[in-house]
C-alpha cells in the first residue's frame, strides 16, 4: 500500500472506506480484508488486547487463593484418610478437631475468636478489593487505524512537558508533567523574574494532546510555581 | 529570524547574577567594586529580590562635595537604578532591593595627571 491510500484510513474518515472496498471485497479477498480492516478501536480482538495491556492481571491473587485451597483440599483429605484409618496425627483425632469446630465459640477465647475473625475479614477483603478495584496499569491507548498502541504515562507526560518547554523556551528540567487517568498536568518552573508565556505553553500541550489522542482522553492543566529558580 | 528559531536554552548561573549585581550595586553606589558584596534570591513570588551589602562612600571633608541631601535618600533612588540597570542587563525582574551600608570608605577624587 502506497501512503496515500493509508493516509485516509488514519485520519479515520468512515465515509471513504466502504466506497473502496465494495469494490475490492469480490475481487481480491485478502487484500479486501487488509482495507476493510475497521479502525483499531472498533476490533474487538484489538481491544482485548489493549485492554490487556493497560490493566494489571490478577494472577497473583488467583495463585494465592489456589494455593489456599489446594492447602485446605490437602488437609481435609489427609484428615479423612486418617480418620478412616483410625489412626491419630500427633495424638490428635481428627474427628474430635471437627467436633470443637463445629461448637466452636463455645470452646475458645473470646480474644482467639476476635483474633480469627479479623484475620478472615482481612483476607476476604483483600481478595474482594484485588476482584473488584479496575487495577489499571498507568498506561493509555491511543487510537491508530492499523494498531493497537499503548504508552506509558511516562511518556504521556514528558512529551507534554517538552511540548510546553519547547513553546516557552525554558530549560529541559524547568517542566515536569505528570499524567493520571484523565488529567494531565504541566508544572512550568521558570527562572526568578522571568515571565513565562502560559498561554502559548497550554496551547502547545493542547496540540500535544490533540495529536496523541490517548483513549481515555486526557485534559491538560499547565501550572507555573510561584517561586523562582535563581538560576533557571 | 533564523537565530530565534535555534533550538537551545539559554540561562544565566547564580555567580553572574550576584557579580552582575555587585557590579550594578558598586556603580549606583559609587562604592569600590571589590567591597561591594550581593545576594541574589528568589523573593518569593517568582520574581528576584537583590540584597546588597556596600559601604557608604563619603567625601573628605572640606573637600566642598559635601552632599546636600541625607545619605538615605540617595541610597533610596540608587535602589531603582539597581533594580533598572539589572534588569537591562540580564532581563530577570528584580521586585526588591534592601541596600545595607556595613562601613565606610572615604571616596578619595583621582588624581588628575
Amino acid at each position: 500500500m502506497s501512503p496515500a491510500d493509508t493516509r485516509p484510513a488514519g485520519t479515520g474518515s468512515a465515509d471513504s472506506r466502504p466506497a473502496s472496498t465494495s469494490d475490492g471485497s469480490s475481487a481480491a479477498p485478502g487484500s479486501a480484508l487488509v482495507t476493510k480492516a475497521p479502525p483499531a478501536d472498533a476490533d474487538r480482538f484489538l481491544r482485548r488486547i489493549v485492554r490487556r495491556e493497560t490493566s494489571a492481571p490478577r494472577t497473583p491473587t488467583v495463585v494465592v487463593a489456589m494455593v489456599l485451597l489446594l492447602v485446605v483440599a490437602a488437609a481435609v483429605g489427609t484428615a479423612a484418610v486418617v480418620a478412616l484409618l483410625d489412626e491419630r496425627i500427633a495424638g490428635v483425632d481428627p474427628r474430635a478437631v471437627v467436633d470443637a469446630a463445629v461448637r466452636v465459640p463455645a470452646g475458645l477465647l473470646d480474644a482467639v475468636v476476635v483474633a480469627i475473625g479479623a484475620v478472615v475479614a482481612l483476607l476476604g477483603l483483600w481478595f474482594l478489593l484485588h476482584g473488584v478495584l479496575p487495577a489499571r496499569r498507568p498506561r493509555h491507548a491511543i487510537r491508530s487505524a492499523r494498531l493497537g498502541v499503548v504508552v506509558d504515562d511516562e511518556v504521556l507526560a514528558s512529551a507534554a512537558a517538552r511540548a510546553a518547554r519547547s513553546a516557552t523556551r525554558l530549560a529541559p528540567d524547568a517542566a515536569v508533567g505528570s499524567v493520571g487517568r484523565r488529567t494531565l498536568d504541566v508544572v512550568l518552573l521558570p527562572a526568578s523574574g522571568v515571565d513565562v508565556a502560559v498561554v502559548a505553553a497550554t496551547e502547545a500541550v493542547e496540540r500535544e494532546l490533540a495529536a496523541v489522542d490517548a483513549v481515555p482522553p486526557l485534559a491538560a492543566r499547565v501550572r507555573v510555581r510561584s517561586t523562582g529558580r535563581i538560576d533557571g | 529570524m533564523s537565530a530565534a528559531a535555534l533550538p537551545g536554552t539559554d540561562r544565566i548561573a547564580t555567580p553572574a547574577l550576584v557579580h552582575t549585581a555587585q557590579a550594578v550595586a558598586a556603580e549606583a553606589l559609587r562604592a569600590p567594586l571589590r567591597e561591594v558584596r550581593a545576594r541574589v534570591v528568589d523573593d518569593g513570588r517568582g520574581a528576584l529580590a537583590v540584597e546588597v551589602t556596600s559601604p557608604l562612600t563619603l567625601p573628605a571633608l572640606g573637600s566642598h562635595a559635601v552632599p546636600d541631601e541625607p545619605v538615605l535618600a540617595t541610597a533610596h533612588r540608587a535602589r531603582a537604578a539597581i533594580a533598572e540597570r539589572f534588569r537591562t542587563i540580564t532581563g530577570r525582574k528584580v521586585e526588591r532591593v534592601s541596600v545595607t551600608f556595613s562601613s565606610a570608605v572615604l571616596d578619595v577624587p583621582r588624581r588628575v595627571r
